[in-house]
């Protein structure tokens, strides 16, 4: 599960809402010139004719600068980052004033991971626009990703004062707590979280993950259980709680039950090599060496980079007596280990 | 035999019965019976099995960190304790290692280390003073005993920040620093030390972990949430351990380039030296925080071969180096090899790995149960002890947090903490519910930790020297069952035992112990090795394999007894190859 998944920039259509509704140059009659076609189209969501329009629109030196804005805008709800990157420097560079566009160009580097670059952007939207949550929000998850969790703390609390109602603001401050085992406080912000949406299934699922750092384990185990719960009756395939509920179950030394879980999510998510090796460990524990076997080969073939499956496979081999097999897999183990060593900032 | 909560209850029926006699006291019975669960009702609670008998036993100590604002990494890491008997009278005496001022600490009396004298009766009396072993040295950290000269006396070793002193005792009840004509004063950050004879020449040599690259003048500031803490490990690079070759002349040979021990990295903490393969010779286990542990096989030949990644010791089921802090080898499972146990950060848990044997181990913690306990305890000084003498290995922790403003900086994490007892039920752990009653309300920032019966009563009891704490001595109060104590000297193998293992056989089974080097964090054990017998009323045969490779047998022994077996001076039987 990665931390940050942004999908929704809600908020961004109504912050950009403004420029739509107070352009000078938005007219509805007829021969309208490709920048107001432009405006017309993404009226219209018809975001590729938009798209056309307003770069046939920047032919004429003296299209307006906010077709750099508008075309900007259709990037962003394409996902394009790069590209939005670019056309909102470009509206920058003449209107370097505009919070609004701070906000983009923040919001398209972080997208891109360029959290360093996005933290300047943000806080200088932030000078004009803030009372936004949403720009704290995105700025907290940069210092977050950047390792300074006081500042993001601070970004993320000040989301949620300005937005109580923000379900995502609350949840990331959840997950900045888990992070740095403050679980109490992440308990809290996860049952806020859920308390504002009640189908919240990370909420559910991280909050099981709370309970289990609390060493709580039955309520870790309902929590998960309830996010598998929505999961399937949302259609959501959430793999992440299957994971979870099993590597619990497996610590309970409830192995039938954890294999029935890692499969699950192994079924959701072929390619999820760590489930793999999960559901290796726990085929392990159960005797069943041969089966755990070609789970760890999957998964280190699926991602050669998870150092734990090779470790694994290690020590199957080991215990099988191919001590030069074991050797390599260790070897390839401690590589891995030496080029990123664990960092609490990669749990789920 | 009647239960003791049998026995309780009905004690409990014959106070209310003794009550009805007399009309005063039966109003309060039928107050009890009517608004209360009758007391014969009432579930019964055992008695701890330990209690705490650090101030009747006439011990004062109190450990001085010298906590600064610089807040000096060294601050955290507590001393360590030995039992040892230093005048060779029978009774273990003991031995706390205290810290010391850093450059940065405010001005204090520094009391130096403290050496306790048993008398005997259940007291101690301090004969620091007279014994010249308070000598002020560098920052106190661990202990190791050992007779290195085999004179019939323990020496001892205190580790330190700086350098080293080995005491050299003098049989007077009087100690002489010998550390530089020995050549053990070492250099740096030195921890845990383990007296062991890793070349079987019939003197003890030894090894000595060492910690990280520290420099007071360079300690870096480290916060959290904006309030200054102590610094993580990973601040600083590691250094290897240093092992010493005894050369029988009182003077020891640094070998740790040629053994391969120069060449290990890793934060060396705890220590445990034990015969892992059953081959005769002494192999290391070190336990590294946040670096991987390390399990060595001793090659016999003066070097050792690392076994950590193919024995599986090194790391948790997850792949993740933890934060290893003490150690112990024992036979949680009764199948006659050692088991190791290692203590780690909260959030982490205790580690159990099972020999399988062909150094093979698997991590049992989960299996056994130990890693089910409180994550938000810290574990320091560990070690395998048979609290109730029923025949199978218990498991001690002493827990405690390292940031000392843990309770603000961090949740439901304290700086004090309880000390924990898991008993062994047919090789799952649980925690002892009455000893948790105990040690619950009065946490304690536990670190060294040494084993040994205080008292020759056939039970082991425990000394915990806290951080910046006084200690505590818990005394083995426990219902407990039959036992043996054996009290080993070597003549052809060094004169302590250690690497001497025997096995047992009563009418319920075999047990087998080794006499291991070092053990626990910071700290050194009673030597002798003990056995609880449970029901059994005999011993049936009791073999004893010196590290010099001669078996001798005995059979028919007495329970309930303290034996001493000498090593023969001709050799018995070879069973080394």
């Amino acid at each position: 599960m990665r931390l940050i998944s942004f999908r929704n920039p809600k908020l961004l259509l109504l912050l950009l809402l403004p420029w739509f509704v107070e352009d000078p140059l938005r007219s509805d009659e007829a021969g309208l010139g490709p920048y107001q076609m432009g405006l017309r189209y993404l009226s219209q969501q018809r975001h590729d004719l938009a798209e056309a329009s307003f770069l046939q629109a920047l032919r004429d030196p003296a299209a307006p600068v906010e077709t750099h804005f508008q075309l900007a805008w259709i990037y962003t709800s394409k996902g394009d980052w790069k590209k939005a990157q670019t056309a909102i420097l470009q509206f920058i560079e003449k209107k370097p004033g505009s919070s609004e566009a701070q906000y983009i160009l923040g919001y398209s580097l972080f997208r891109q991971n360029s959290y360093e670059e996005a933290v300047l952007p943000l806080e200088k939207a932030i000078t004009n626009l803030h009372s936004s949550a949403e720009i704290r929000k995105i700025l907290g998850l940069c210092y977050f990703q950047l390792g300074e969790k006081e500042k993001a703390e601070v970004e993320l609390k000040t989301a949620v004062k300005l937005d109580p109602q923000s379900k995502e603001a609350t949840y990331f401050l959840g997950r900045l707590y888990y992070t740095v085992n403050r679980f109490e406080e992440a308990q809290q912000a996860f049952e806020n979280a859920i308390r504002l949406d009640s189908r919240y299934i990370k909420a559910f699922d991280n909050l099981g993950l709370t309970f289990d750092g609390l060493g709580l384990s039955e309520k870790a185990v309902e929590a998960f259980r309830k996010a598998i719960e929505l999961s399937e009756q949302m259609k959501m395939d959430s793999k992440w709680p299957y994971l979870n509920l099993g590597e619990v179950l497996l610590k309970q030394n409830l192995y039938s039950e954890s294999i029935k879980y890692f499969q699950q999510a192994v079924a959701l998510d072929p390619n999820w090599a760590k489930a793999h090796t999960c559901l290796g460990k726990a085929l392990l524990r159960e005797g069943k060496k041969e089966e755990a076997k070609s789970r760890f080969l999957a998964a280190v073939r699926l991602d050669p980079g998870l150092s734990d499956a090779h470790y694994q496979l290690g020590q199957l081999y080991r215990k099988e007596g191919n001590v030069q097999a074991a050797e390599r897999e260790f070897k390839i183990f401690q590589d891995l280990k030496q080029k990123s060593p664990t960092t609490n900032l990669s749990a789920p | 035999m009647p239960s003791l909560e049998t026995k309780l209850g009905m004690k409990a029926v014959r106070s209310l019965v003794r009550q009805r006699r007399t009309p005063a006291c039966l109003s309060a019975a039928l107050v009890s019976l009517t608004w209360a669960t009758p007391l014969f009702l009432q579930p019964k609670q055992d008695p701890a099995p330990f209690a705490d008998g650090t101030t009747t036993a006439g011990i004062h100590f109190v450990h001085q960190r010298g906590a600064s604002v610089k807040k000096h990494l060294v601050e955290t890491m507590g001393s360590g304790c030995a039992f040892l008997d230093y005048d060779a009278d029978g009774w273990l005496d003991l031995l706390l290692v205290n810290g010391g001022p850093t450059p940065d600490s405010p001005t204090f009396t520094f009391r130096g280390h403290a050496l306790y004298r048993n008398l005997g009766n259940g007291k101690f009396t301090e004969t620091s003073a007279k014994s010249g072993i308070q000598r002020i040295g560098s920052y106190g950290m661990g202990v190791a005993v050992g007779d290195y000269d085999n004179d019939g006396y323990p020496d001892v070793y205190i580790t330190g920040v700086g350098s080293n002193i080995l005491y050299h005792n003098n049989k007077d009840g009087t100690f002489a620093d010998v550390a530089s004509i020995a050549g053990v004063s070492g250099s740096g950050w030195s921890t845990s030390a383990a007296f062991f004879d890793f070349d079987n020449d019939g003197y003890l040599d030894l090894y000595v972990a060492r910690y990280v690259d520290y420099d007071y003048r360079k300690t870096p500031h480290c916060a959290e949430q904006n309030v200054r803490t102590y610094c993580h490990p990973k601040n600083f690079a590691s250094v290897a351990g240093r092992l010493y070759r005894n050369l029988g002349n009182s003077r020891f040979q640094d070998v740790s380039k040629e053994s391969g021990i120069a060449s290990l990295d890793g934060k060396g903490l705890g220590v445990v030296a034990a015969d892992f393969n059953e081959d005769g010779w002494m192999d290391l286990y070190l336990a590294n925080d946040t670096t991987r542990n390390v399990l060595l096989k001793n090659n016999g030949n003066g070097s050792f071969t690392e076994m950590t990644l193919l024995s599986g010791t090194g790391y948790n089921s997850e792949g993740d180096a933890e934060a290893g802090m003490g150690t112990d080898a024992g036979d949680y499972n009764g199948d006659g090899k050692m088991d190791l146990v290692v203590t780690n950060y909260d959030l982490e848990s205790n580690a159990l790995y099972r020999n399988e044997g062909n150094w093979l181990f698997s991590d049992d913690r989960w299996l056994a149960g130990i890693a089910r306990a409180d994550h938000s305890l810290l574990g320091f000084g560990t070690g395998f002890l048979d609290f109730d003498n029923d025949g199978d290995a218990d498991l001690l922790v002493a827990n405690g947090h390292v940031l000392d403003n843990a309770d603000r900086v961090l949740d439901e994490i304290r700086y004090s903490q309880p000390v924990q007892l898991f008993e062994n039920k047919l090789g799952r752990f649980t925690e002892n519910g009455p000893f948790q009653r105990f040690a619950t309300p009065v946490p304690r920032v536990g670190r060294g930790t040494c084993f040994g019966d205080i008292d020759n009563d056939g039970d082991v009891d425990v000394l915990i020297n806290n951080s910046g704490q006084a200690p505590t001595l818990l005394r083995n109060e426990a219902e407990s069952g039959n036992w043996l104590l054996l009290n080993l000297t070597g003549t052809r193998s060094n004169r302590d035992a250690v690497g001497a293992k025997v096995t047992l056989v009563t009418e319920t089974g075999s047990q087998t112990s080794q006499v291991r080097g070092g053990r626990s964090y910071l700290s050194a054990s009673d030597l002798r090795i003990h056995f609880g017998l449970g029901t059994s009323s005999s011993v049936k045969s009791l073999k004893v394999t010196w590290p010099s490779g001669t078996e001798q047998t005995f059979e028919n022994l007495k329970i309930n007894q303290i034996l001493r077996f000498t090593e023969p001076a001709v050799p018995v039987r070879q069973s080394r190859q």
